[in-house]
C-alpha cells in the first residue's frame, strides 16, 4: 500500500513537468470581435485632433535599465500633464524574460495598448502583418513624415506598418585607447591592420588582445565575418524575405576568416572567453577591466556601459574605423531598429494610443525628456529638438557611432537574422570551429544546412 | 503483530460506518473544502497534463492555432542532434549529480547527527544554501567562484595543481551545475537526519558489545534501516535532476558547445523564444516518459535492497 501510494504521488510530480507547456488554443475569431467592438466604443466628445476626451487609461509596456525607465516615467508624467484626460500605466522591467511576457500576453489577449517590441518579435508575432495595428491608418495622428523610407521599413510586415523604429544602430568597433598607446600600437583602421595589431599585442603580452569575439547571445564573431564576407561577394548574406545569399563555400570563406583572426592572437579563442568567467558580460570581466582585452565590437545603442566601467578606470574609449575591403563590393556592416514600438492590434483606444505614440517620439518636449535613453532616436523632430537642448550631442560616442553606421551605407539586417534558432546555428558553426571539433568546410555544411531548416520552418 | 492488525480492523470498519452515517450533506462539505486545491489541480495539472499530449501532435506558435501534423514532431526529435546532445548531458547530468548529492547529504546527516555542543547551530549553518535556492545571486557567485582567476582555481594552485577552466569544457561545465546541485543538499539531508534518528540506538549498543567496529555498523545497521530513506531521497533526487533548469540557464546557458544544455533547457528555449510549442510538447512527453522509467526501474529494484522494518504490508505487495 505504501508502495502504490508512494508510486501515486511521483505520477502526481511528474505530472508537474509537462504543467508548463499546456496553452490552450483560443480561436482567433476573437481578435477580430475585439477590434470590430472598438470601433463601436467611440465616444461623440472629441479634442481638436478628433480623439475622444472621455477618460481612458493607457497601459504601456517596455524593456530597459534604470535610466531609460526614470526617462520614460517622467516623459509619461509630462504627457498626462499635458493631455489630462488619458492616464498611462506603466509596465516596464528588464529585457531578461521580456519575449516570453509579451509572447504570452498576445497569446491570451491580455496584451498592453503600447508595446516596445524587438526587431525578430514582429515577424514572428505579425505572420500576416495583422498581429499589431495597422499604423499607417493613424497617420493623422502619428507624424509619420519625421522617419525616412528606410526606417519605416523596419517596422513593415507584408506591407503593413506594424511598428515604428525608435533608433536604429549597428556595431561599430571601439578600442581602449589607453591600452594601444601603452603598447604603442595604432587603432586598426582596416582588417589588415586589425591583423597585424593581433600580432604586435602577442609580442608585448600574451594575455593582451586587441578585440574580442564572442559566441554569446551577440555572435559578434560571426557578425564580423558576415560584414567581411558580404564586402567581398557583394552579396547579401540574408535577405529581407528570408532568402540565403551566401553559399556554403562563402560560409566556409566567412568562418575561414574568422579562424584567421584568432590564429593572429586578434581575439582570444572561444575556450579561452567561457574559461575566463562563462557567460558574464564583457564589460563585467577582469580582462576588460584591466585593459587586457583592449577592444570589441558593439551597438553604437550599448556602448555607454562599456565607456562608464573604462572611465571610472581614467582608461579612453575611443571610435575605431568601420574596417573594409580595399576592393569591396559594399560595406557589409549592418543597421537595425535597436527596439520599435507597436500599437495593439486588440487595443480599445488606437487613437489615445497613437497620441502617446506620437508624444513620446516627436514631440520636443518629449524627446529632450527622453534624451538618449533609447539611443539616438531616428525621428528628425526628436534628432532636431535634442541638438537644441544638447550642444555637446555631437562628442558623444554613442552619436558618433550610430552616424557612422548610418553613413556607410549599411545593409539593413534581415528580420530573420537575429531569429533565435538561426543564433544557435551561427553560435554552433564557430564554436565548432574555435574548438576544433569541425573544419571548417564541415562547420560551413552544417550550418547551411540547420538554417535552411529553420528558415523553411519560420518564413512564410 | 497481530494485535495491531485487529486494532486496525476495528478502526476501518469504524471508519466505514462513519462514512455511510455521514453521506449526504456532509460528504459536500468534504468537498468544499479541498475544492481550491482541486480547481488548482485540474486547471493548473490535468487540464495542461492532456493538453500538452494533445500539442505534442500539432504545430503550434502561440499565435495562430495549432494544426495537427501527427507524428512528425517526434520524428523530429530524433532527427535533431541537438536533442540527442541535449539527451546524453542529461543522463551524465543525473548519473555524476543524484548518486553525489545523496552520498554528501548522508555524511553530513551522519555528522550533524553527533551529540555535540550547539548542534543545531550546525544544522541550521548547513540548510543555509538550500534556503538559498537557485536565485541569480547564487549564479552570479557561481560564475566568480570558478572563473578562470576565481577561488575554486586559487584553492588549487594553492596546493600546487594546474588551474581548471572550468566553464570553456564540457564536462567542468557540466559539473560547476552539479556542484550547485550537491551544495544545495540541506533537504535530503534533513531527511536523512530524521532517519538516522529513528533508528533504536540499543541496536548499535548490542553491536558495540559483540565488538562490531563503526564501520561494520554503518554497513549493517545504518545503512539497511536507513534504506526506506534512502530509497525516498534517492526517487526524489531522480525527478528533481531530470527537470533541472536553473543551474545551466543561469550559470552556463548551457554552453560551451551545447555541453550543459539540458533537456528542460531546450524545452524552455523551444516553447519561448522558437515558439515551437508543439515540439515543445513533444519533449516534454519524452522527459516524462524517461523519468517514468527511471522511476519505476527503481520501483521495481527496490525489494532487494529497501528493508521496511515495521511494515508487514511492504513484502506482499511487492
Amino acid at each position: 500500500m505504501k508502495k502504490l501510494i508512494s508510486i501515486v504521488l511521483s505520477a502526481a510530480m511528474l505530472a508537474g513537468t509537462l504543467a508548463g507547456c499546456g496553452e490552450s488554443a483560443t480561436n482567433s475569431a476573437s481578435k477580430a470581435d475585439a477590434s470590430a467592438s472598438s470601433q463601436a466604443t467611440s465616444s461623440t466628445v472629441s479634442d481638436n485632433n478628433g480623439i475622444p476626451t472621455d477618460e481612458v487609461t493607457l497601459r504601456v509596456e517596455w524593456w530597459g535599465g534604470d535610466d531609460r525607465h526614470k526617462a520614460t516615467l517622467k516623459a509619461i508624467e509630462a504627457f498626462e500633464k499635458k493631455y489630462p484626460y488619458i492616464k498611462i500605466k506603466a509596465e516596464y522591467g528588464g529585457f531578461d524574460g521580456m519575449q516570453e511576457k509579451v509572447n504570452t500576453q498576445m497569446a491570451g489577449h491580455t496584451a498592453p495598448d503600447v508595446i516596445q517590441v524587438n526587431y525578430d518579435w514582429i515577424a514572428s508575432l505579425s505572420k500576416d502583418g495583422k498581429g499589431f495595428y495597422d499604423l499607417n491608418s493613424l497617420k493623422d495622428i502619428i507624424d509619420l513624415t519625421n522617419w525616412d523610407e528606410d526606417t519605416l521599413k523596419f517596422g513593415m510586415r507584408k506591407g503593413i506598418l506594424n511598428a515604428i523604429a525608435v533608433s536604429t544602430t549597428g556595431r561599430s568597433f571601439f578600442y581602449n585607447k589607453t591600452t594601444f598607446d601603452q603598447l604603442g600600437v595604432e587603432i586598426p583602421k582596416t582588417w589588415d591592420d586589425l591583423m597585424a595589431a593581433g600580432q604586435k599585442f602577442q609580442a608585448k603580452g600574451k594575455d593582451y588582445y586587441p578585440c574580442d569575439f564572442d559566441t554569446g547571445s551577440g555572435f559578434t564573431s560571426f557578425y564580423m565575418a558576415l560584414a567581411y564576407e558580404q564586402q567581398k561577394t557583394g552579396k547579401e548574406f540574408l535577405s529581407q524575405d528570408g532568402q540565403i545569399g551566401f553559399t556554403e563555400d562563402e560560409f566556409k570563406d566567412a568562418l575561414d576568416f574568422y579562424k584567421e583572426m584568432e590564429k593572429n592572437h586578434v581575439t582570444r579563442t572561444q575556450k579561452q572567453i567561457q574559461n575566463d568567467a562563462g557567460s558574464t558580460a564583457l564589460y563585467q570581466t577582469n580582462n576588460f577591466i584591466s585593459g587586457k582585452v583592449a577592444g570589441f565590437l558593439e551597438w553604437s545603442s550599448s556602448v555607454g556601459k562599456f565607456k562608464q566601467v573604462l572611465d571610472s578606470k581614467n582608461n579612453t574609449l575611443v571610435l575605431g574605423d568601420l574596417p573594409i575591403l580595399k576592393d569591396a563590393k559594399m560595406s557589409g556592416w549592418f543597421v537595425k531598429p535597436s527596439l520599435l514600438f507597436a500599437i495593439n492590434g486588440e487595443t480599445k483606444y488606437p487613437k489615445q494610443s497613437a497620441l502617446f505614440l506620437n508624444y513620446l517620439l516627436n514631440d520636443p518636449e518629449a524627446s529632450k525628456i527622453l534624451g538618449t535613453s533609447r539611443g539616438i532616436p531616428s525621428s528628425k523632430a526628436a534628432i532636431a529638438a535634442l541638438k537644441q537642448s544638447d550642444p555637446k550631442l555631437e562628442e558623444d560616442i554613442a552619436y558618433q557611432a550610430t552616424m557612422q553606421i548610418n553613413n556607410c551605407k549599411p545593409t539593413l539586417e534581415s528580420p530573420y537574422m537575429d531569429n533565435s534558432e538561426m543564433k544557435k546555428a551561427y553560435v554552433t558553426a564557430v564554436q565548432s570551429v574555435s574548438y576544433g571539433t569541425a573544419t571548417t568546410e564541415q562547420a560551413a555544411k552544417t550550418l547551411y544546412q540547420s538554417m535552411q531548416d529553420t528558415l523553411t520552418d519560420i518564413v512564410e | 503483530m497481530n494485535d495491531i492488525a485487529t486494532v486496525r480492523k476495528k478502526h476501518a470498519v469504524k471508519k466505514k460506518s462513519n462514512g455511510k452515517n455521514c453521506l449526504g450533506e456532509n460528504r459536500y462539505h468534504g468537498l468544499l473544502y479541498i475544492a481550491p486545491w482541486l480547481i488548482g489541480f485540474v486547471l493548473f495539472t490535468i487540464y495542461p497534463f492532456f493538453s500538452s499530449f494533445y500539442l505534442s501532435f500539432t504545430k503550434y506558435d502561440l499565435v495562430s492555432a495549432p494544426k495537427w501534423i501527427g507524428l512528425r514532431n517526434y520524428e523530429r526529435m530524433f532527427r535533431d542532434p541537438v536533442f540527442i546532445k541535449s539527451i546524453t548531458v542529461l543522463m551524465k547530468y543525473v548519473v555524476c549529480e543524484v548518486p553525489l548529492k545523496i552520498i554528501v547529504s548522508l555524511l553530513v546527516a551522519m555528522l550533524l547527527n553527533m551529540k555535540l555542543k550547539g548542534i543545531n547551530f550546525f544544522r541550521t549553518a548547513y540548510y543555509i544554501p538550500s534556503i538559498l535556492g537557485s536565485n541569480v545571486a547564487i549564479a552570479v557567485l557561481w560564475k566568480f567562484v570558478f572563473q578562470s582567476d576565481g577561488l575554486v582555481n586559487q584553492v588549487i594552485g594553492l596546493f600546487g595543481g594546474q588551474p581548471v577552466g572550468w566553464f570553456g569544457e564540457e564536462f567542468p561545465a557540466l559539473m560547476t551545475i552539479v556542484l550547485l546541485r550537491v551544495w544545495e543538499f540541506g533537504s535530503t539531508m534533513v531527511i536523512f537526519l530524521a532517519g538516522l534518528q529513528s533508528i533504536p540506538t540499543d541496536l548499535y549498543e548490542a553491536a558495540s558489545v559483540d565488538g562490531c567496529t563503526k564501520i561494520r555498523q554503518f554497513f549493517k545497521i545504518t545503512i539497511p534501516l536507513l534504506s526506506p530513506t534512502i530509497f525516498y531521497n534517492l526517487v526524489m533526487q531522480l525527478i528533481a535532476a531530470f527537470q533541472e533548469f536553473n543551474g545551466p540557464y543561469l550559470i552556463t546557458k548551457g554552453g560551451p558547445q551545447n555541453g550543459t544544455y539540458l533537456l528542460s533547457m531546450l524545452i524552455y528555449d523551444a516553447t519561448f523564444k522558437d515558439y515551437k510549442m508543439g515540439y515543445a510538447a513533444a519533449m516534454s512527453w519524452f522527459l516524462f516518459v524517461i523519468i517514468l522509467i527511471f522511476t519505476v526501474l527503481v520501483f521495481r529494484y527496490s525489494k532487494y535492497w529497501v528493508f521496511y522494518s515495521d511494515d508487514e504490508t511492504g513484502k506482499g505487495d511487492a
